[in-house]
């Protein structure tokens, strides 16, 4: 569905069936009883090897497959449907982000994160964590906590900061061997994906600055390929619900037939194409450069995360008592949802974001002029219109 | 060069100069008449004379019924091409989207040498006489009697409604019983009529937010030759799938109409202009902007995986689905930007908000109710059971129709 090349049409398949072959849709449950790490290395190992997952992201040069974001969505698409466990997410943002960058430091670890001797964690710095400029020059000294991120255990934190003495924003290299750094694991939300606390105590570590532009588009990439694993997860519940309405039986019926219920799933249905169209535009957008990347793309995330989320709750109330049990697959794609709907930036966040893009949008007149008008000043941006 | 040897891209080149020179660019205002925001229909008729003439009108129909001859691509070049204007030719979509197809795919020959190139020419409006008081998303239960009399003939008694531009028009598409001894799909026709019976009367139907293009038809023992049959004796249910199937294309197809008054960017200004853009009133243009592009975007897709190849079976449901959540939410929309001056106002601009906030109500029952296209998306991309029900076994006489309790065979 978002393959739109034979060539990704054909990927899409590949991994399909590599996943149907070598996963289960509750693998997450047997390795959080394990209690171990979150995702399963030998299973990436072969991810990254053999179809080249962890490198997906990353230029041919540092021996990646300099894939475009539509790849990464098909990828993440896949991954999503499965609900498979595994750092590609995060260790895909982490490659955008380097990768935009020029810093030498970054090739490194771009080498490592492709050949999979690496993963990565994508940290949002929070109010918690201080940056001052390092005692190296190129280096920024970071000190305080990050109190959840998504991923853990992985050998390099990618911690998003502002530079100190500017509002430039740059990416601290944290590898985990770091004096000061200390991973705490958190019991996770999204069983597909660990949490952990990350504490720097002091830390001073190479920054790999970027510009703002760039910066807006690899977050705007970061949440597309999000949704693209939302997409292929909602396609699964959806899926689920429909095979249980066609096959349980009430009152001498398949519940399928009683429109309180057929009604509900053919909603979650039509959301899902709704999701996977304006994710497909938004996707086009981006690599287009189109005037509307931003707007396309704030659209799509909220779209995709609002009605992948009432996706995977009434694919609950469809399963009734089954639905609610732990052996049973629905809550992993109902933690799954929640989890995603607070990642990358949050649901209101997204729609003052949308909010805010369409007012620029829509008063145009406003650049023609050049003037320069205060959000919130409502009253005279519109003077202009 | 001829129309014939030319190249779809050629021929939309052709099509973009002609209709630039003739037709008024989507978005601008139009000359309205008559409180449905149309132009007269003497002017729609010779606008698509216009067209016909220059070569852009059936354009994948056969030359011998008044058609071009040309390919579906050059159709698909022409439709990309007229996206970008408003043709003023609304009061014949109905002939040119839905009957004149019924008529190439069921009509007899002589139906189609009689209609078809008029159609074409605008020389002939046509409505479509389906639904019933009684029967609106079950429209196979509807009672209008056909009854066969002397010499094939038959006689037409009962009502119709819904029936759009019906005021206009010079013949209908009418599906009437022709057995209510017959399962209820099975005991239906397909006829042509001419609208001009004296036995025929027209009343025109006052929606909620004021005029519209809706008809009630009555036929009080119209007479209609055998030769007006389409299709079948109690073949007529066979025909309706084809007219509505064209009905769908035709529906999603089709653009939004120019400017809309209650599209986020028109309340946007609006907002502006009257001083009310608060953060709440950019939070619900927010809102409204995803249902647009939930419509958008999905048109995009659609139309893009019908161009590779794929069969878009009903998944185009889903399409109307998204267009009604549309109408729904620029209504709220609406009525967040103008906040309390909804109450009551005296210029133009809020009554076209306010006329379009009316309207988006229906949005969700025209062409197909909300509760249909779910089922159709269950039952028909989904795999899920039809609802129980028997009607489509016994008799029409011994069914329950028509909400007054009534049964089939008490017309």
């Amino acid at each position: 569905m978002i393959a739109t090349t034979d060539e990704q049409r054909a990927f899409s398949q590949v991994l399909r069936r590599f996943l149907e072959q070598h996963t289960r849709i509750d693998d997450a449950l047997q390795l959080n009883d394990a209690g171990e790490l979150w995702y399963d290395p030998a299973l990436w190992a072969r991810l990254a090897g053999e179809l080249g997952l962890s490198g997906l992201a990353v230029v041919e040069e540092l021996g990646g497959q300099g894939a475009g974001l539509s790849e990464l969505c098909v990828a993440a698409y896949e991954l999503g449907a499965r609900l498979v466990p595994s750092p590609f997410l995060p260790t895909t943002i982490a490659s955008l982000a380097l990768g935009a960058t020029e810093d030498p430091q970054a090739r490194r670890w771009l080498e490592q994160l492709a050949g999979g001797q690496a993963t990565a964690a994508f940290v949002q710095a929070g109010p918690a964590l201080r940056a001052v400029e390092g005692s190296v020059a190129g280096e920024v000294m970071l000190d305080g906590t990050v109190e959840v991120t998504v991923g853990g255990g992985a050998e390099v934190a990618l911690v998003v900061v502002e530079l100190p003495g500017g509002s430039r924003p740059g990416y601290a290299l944290c590898p985990v061997e770091t004096q000061g750094l200390t991973w705490s694991p958190l019991q996770a939300l999204d069983l597909t994906r660990g949490a952990a606390r990350l504490r720097l105590s002091g830390v001073s570590v190479p920054v790999a600055p970027l510009d703002l532009p760039s910066r807006d588009r690899v977050r705007r990439a970061a949440r597309l390929v999000l949704a693209a694993e939302r997409a292929g997860a909602h396609e699964q519940v959806v899926q689920m619900a429909a095979a249980h309405g066609r096959s349980r039986v009430a009152f001498g019926q398949p519940i399928g037939a009683f429109q309180a219920v057929k009604h509900t799933i053919a909603d979650r249905y039509a959301d899902w194409e709704i999701s996977v169209a304006a994710l497909r535009d938004a996707v086009a957008a981006h690599e287009a450069g189109r005037g509307d990347a931003a707007i396309a793309a704030v659209s799509a995330t909220l779209l995709s995360l609002r009605s992948y989320r009432s996706a995977a709750s009434d694919n609950i109330q469809i399963h009734g008592g089954m639905g609610v049990t732990w052996e049973f697959p629905a809550h992993l794609y109902y933690r799954h949802s929640l989890a995603t709907a607070a990642w990358l930036g949050t649901e209101a966040e997204a729609i003052n974001e949308l909010g805010a893009l369409i007012q620029d949008a829509g008063v145009p007149a406003r650049t023609a002029t050049g003037e320069v008008v205060l959000r919130g000043e409502e009253e005279q941006s519109c003077k202009q219109l | 060069m001829s129309m014939i040897d030319r190249s779809p891209s050629e021929y939309a080149a052709a099509a973009r100069a002609w209709l630039a020179e003739h037709a008024p660019l989507h978005g601008a205002p139009r000359k309205a008449s008559g409180g449905t925001g149309e132009p007269p229909i003497d002017e729609q008729c010779a606008f698509q004379a216009a067209l016909a003439d220059a070569g852009f009108a059936g354009i994948s129909w056969p030359v011998e019924f008044g058609g071009q001859g040309l390919s579906q691509e050059h159709q698909n070049a022409f439709a990309e091409v007229v996206a970008e204007f408003d043709l003023p030719t609304t009061a014949l979509t109905i002939g040119l989207g839905m009957c004149a197809p019924t008529l190439l795919a069921c009509g007899s020959q002589s139906q189609q040498r009689d209609h078809v190139a008029n159609v074409i020419a605008g020389r002939e409006v046509w409505c479509q006489l389906f639904s019933e008081p009684g029967a609106g998303s079950d429209v196979a239960s509807l009672v209008t009697a056909a009854e066969q009399i002397d010499g094939g003939s038959w006689r037409i008694t009962g009502q119709k409604i819904w029936s759009s531009y019906a005021h206009y028009a010079h013949f209908g598409l009418l599906l009437a019983r022709t057995d209510p001894e017959q399962p209820k799909h099975q005991g239906l026709s397909m006829f042509v009529v001419d609208m001009h019976d004296p036995a025929i009367t027209v009343r025109r139907i006052r929606m909620a937010s004021g005029e519209s293009h809706f008809n009630e038809v009555f036929f009080d023992g119209v007479e209609l030759p055998a030769s007006a049959l389409i299709g079948e004796v109690n073949g007529g249910w066979a025909v309706a799938r084809i007219t509505l199937a064209s009905e769908r294309v035709t529906i999603g197809t089709s653009r939004r109409p120019g400017r809309n008054p209650i599209g986020s960017e028109s309340l946007l200004q609006l907002a502006c202009r009257n001083g009310r853009l608060s953060p709440e009133v950019l939070r619900s243009l927010a809102e409204l902007h995803l249902l647009e592009t939930s419509v958008s975007a999905l048109g995009t897709m659609l139309s893009d995986q019908q161009r590779e190849g794929a069969d878009l079976g009903a998944r185009g449901a889903v399409a109307k689905l998204a267009a009604a959540r549309l109408a729904a939410g620029g209504g709220r929309t609406a009525a967040t930007v103008l906040g309390e001056t909804v109450l009551g106002y005296d210029d133009p601009e809020s009554a076209e908000v306010i006329h379009a906030l009316l309207e988006a109500p229906s949005r969700s029952i025209g062409g197909g109710t909300n509760e249909m296209l779910r089922n159709i998306i269950a039952e028909r991309v989904l795999g899920l059971p039809k609802d129980p029900g028997i009607e489509r076994s016994i008799p029409f006489r011994e069914l329950r129709v028509n909400s007054n309790g009534i049964q089939g065979g008490n017309q």
